[in-house]
């Protein structure tokens, strides 16, 4: 993922950002907190309501976010930060309405789901490319797994180093 | 002789007679030629050198090491991937091995729009024999089709359209699939396996990877070094600094970083950057009621064409090509809503896919950014979404012809199609960044060739209008969209300005 430009500016980063300054100025800290290395706990906490929204029932999203973390820790900080960011505007801006701030992680799992297919299709370009940049790091993440690929008929590599 | 960060741990300074930058398609070329002309080549590569055995075919590994930001270089809108190689032989080594040349069309186009007449078409067939050469070019054969293939060939053929299978540079394929991710078996003849080590056998070529270069150092029209630092390959982390000053130099670093380079080094004039042409692929696939193993035997081979190439427009309509893609692949690159696509990927065996070509227009840019990174700014222009859709909905055809219970078409929210008249859906979508999943496999355009400085970055013998010891031999340097893939006509361009730098005096 690109830095924010001026064109995610202009296509709604900026009234998003604004939107997650309000959201942490009265929002309410999220219920339980794990500990993370790379994205800070809340970060942590949100990745994992984003993992339970995307993946199938039962996955086990603290083993893929351990090992999203892990590939984080290991690789560009630049990009790393990106999600931070992403995960940050979605926890605060997801899960707002008109009539409400509740954080993106306190939404039940059907509100999630919703939350993220719809913005797939929004009219605002950032939330599109949030949407696209939790796909997929959640899709790819889960479907390099070997415990999917029995599932879905894969064999996995013919070469084993 | 080939090596890495870790054997000049304090970094170093060199003087030789040509620098490459770059060891892809053309940095490749451009090495084994000059080389064998009698010139001494230092060739710097920011990527890491990874030999066969290192090629584990797990996604999760492979993207990261062989690919720029580990396959996650986008557009600044986020509407399309970018990908490229970072690695020993460039984009070549994680290619889908096709081989295209420039159309006498296309060439044709490019001499009376662009003025690049340099250059004969018997000049570029001589180069492009070389290359297909050394490569080891051959014809896919009908038996070599996997099921995807066949069954995308066979809908077009039902449809009453252009079909064929491909020219390719595998040479003893064991059919694993896994060209996106390198080949562990050598099979796949990329500049890794081929010019790199053609170049290595003079004596007169060292390979420095995991060495990025910052800036090019110049005084009074003239390119006296390149600066840069070795890096960590896992996270980019810079390690120690280098230098290096030639009498020539020859940068190769593809049409994302080549003006990127350029634009920091304050060279190339006005047009540097300019005129970035993306070719866009979208991505359809189709579920087909017993087995396709889409992920097995050769990947792309047979395709659907509906390209167009005339001399007065240059490359045009679009191509539909059978693709393969591993889990996490193909489960990112298809856009039903979620919960649909889970209970499609518990069909993977059956599901078969292509991509959609489309050769654009010139019209996006490459800048800095903050961080000195590349900032890629690129829109669809109306044309060529009109073409992308009409493509998407061929393939659709194409697939719901060869017997397929549904496609899954690359957009947000819109169902399988399992009719033609499911297809109507197509009239109401729009391709809008960061919903349709695009990817771009062929950047260039951004160092564009042409006789006057000012509209063009290099000359027609693809030296710098400013730099004259500079020449760029890479996919930048293409005035238009050169070919539906760019591997052949990056070599054929490489070779050529090659043979028109050792035509010169070497100081």
């Amino acid at each position: 993922m690109n830095g924010p430009s001026r064109r995610w500016f202009l296509g709604g980063g900026l009234l998003l950002v604004g939107g997650t300054l309000v959201a942490h100025a009265v929002g309410h800290r999220p219920m339980e907190e794990r500990a993370s290395a790379f994205l800070g706990s809340s970060g942590r906490t949100t990745l994992e309501s984003v993992l339970e929204a995307l993946l199938p029932d039962g996955a086990p999203v603290g083993e893929v976010a351990d090992g999203i973390e892990g590939f984080l820790a290991q690789g560009d900080p630049i990009q790393g930060g990106q999600l931070g960011l992403a995960l940050t505007v979605l926890e605060h801006t997801g899960g707002a309405s008109l009539w409400s701030f509740s954080r993106f992680s306190r939404r039940t799992l059907d509100e999630r789901r919703e939350i993220l297919e719809g913005w797939r299709s929004s009219s605002l370009q950032t939330r599109r490319q949030i949407a696209d940049a939790m796909r997929r790091v959640a899709l790819f993440s889960w479907y390099t797994r070997e415990q999917t690929w029995a599932a879905i008929g894969y064999d996995g590599p013919w070469v084993h180093p | 002789m080939i090596r890495g960060a870790a054997e000049v741990p304090e970094g170093f300074t060199v003087r030789t007679e040509v620098c490459v930058v770059g060891s892809g398609a053309g940095g490749g070329v451009a090495a084994a030629l000059l080389s064998e002309g009698g010139r001494e080549v230092l060739v710097l590569e920011e990527g890491p050198h990874v030999p066969r055995e290192r090629m584990t075919q797990r996604e999760e590994q492979m993207y990261p090491l062989l690919y720029r930001d580990g396959g996650n270089q986008l557009t600044d809108d986020g509407g399309i991937s970018v990908l490229q190689g970072r690695v020993v032989g460039g984009s070549t080594v994680v290619n889908m091995a096709d081989v295209v040349g420039i159309t006498e069309e296309v060439w044709a186009h490019w001499r009376t729009l662009f003025g690049c007449d340099r250059w004969s078409m018997d000049d570029l067939a001589e180069a492009a024999a070389d290359c297909r050469a050394t490569i080891g070019a051959n014809h896919v054969t009908a038996e070599q089709l996997n099921r995807n293939n066949a069954l995308l060939v066979r809908g077009g053929d039902r449809l009453g359209m252009r079909t064929a299978t491909m020219e390719h540079n595998r040479v003893g394929c064991v059919g694993s699939g896994y060209c996106l991710i390198g080949c562990a078996y050598d099979a796949k003849r990329s500049v890794a396996v081929s010019w790199i080590p053609r170049a290595l056998a003079t004596g007169r070529v060292m390979v420095q990877s995991e060495a990025r270069v910052d800036r090019f150092e110049h005084d009074r029209g003239r390119v006296v070094a390149v600066v840069g630092h070795l890096v960590r390959p896992a996270d980019g982390a810079k390690l120690a600094p280098f230098r290096v000053e030639a009498d020539t130099f020859v940068l190769a670093a593809g049409a994302i970083h080549s003006p990127l380079l350029l634009k920091v080094s304050g060279l190339g004039g006005a047009a540097v950057g300019r005129n970035l042409s993306l070719q866009p692929q979208a991505p359809v696939a189709a579920l087909f009621a017993d087995d396709v193993v889409m992920f097995r035997g050769i990947p792309q081979a047979g395709y659907v064409d509906a390209e167009t190439a005339t001399a007065e427009e240059g490359l045009g309509g679009f191509r539909l090509e059978a693709v393969s893609a591993t889990p996490g692949m193909s489960a990112i690159t298809t856009a039903l809503p979620t919960a649909d696509l889970h209970r499609f990927m518990t069909r993977y065996r059956q599901v078969a896919a292509n991509l959609c070509l489309v050769p654009d227009r010139p019209g996006g840019t490459v800048t800095a950014d903050r961080n000195g990174r590349p900032r890629i700014s690129y829109a669809l222009t109306p044309a060529v979404q009109a073409t992308m859709i009409d493509a998407i909905r061929t393939a659709a055809r194409c697939w719901l012809a060869a017997g397929a219970e549904g496609v899954a078409l690359p957009f947000p929210g819109l169902p399988m199609a399992r009719s033609e008249a499911d297809l109507a859906a197509l009239d109401r979508v729009s391709v809008r960044p960061a919903s349709t999943p695009m990817i771009s496999a062929h950047p260039q355009g951004t160092c564009r060739m042409g006789p006057r400085a000012g509209e063009a970055v290099v000359d027609t013998d693809l030296r710098l209008h400013d730099a004259p010891n500079l020449s760029v031999l890479d996919a930048s340097v293409f005035p238009t969209t050169a070919s539906s893939h760019t591997q052949l006509p990056v070599m054929s361009l490489a070779w050529l300005g090659a043979r028109a730098i050792l035509e010169r005096p070497a100081r």
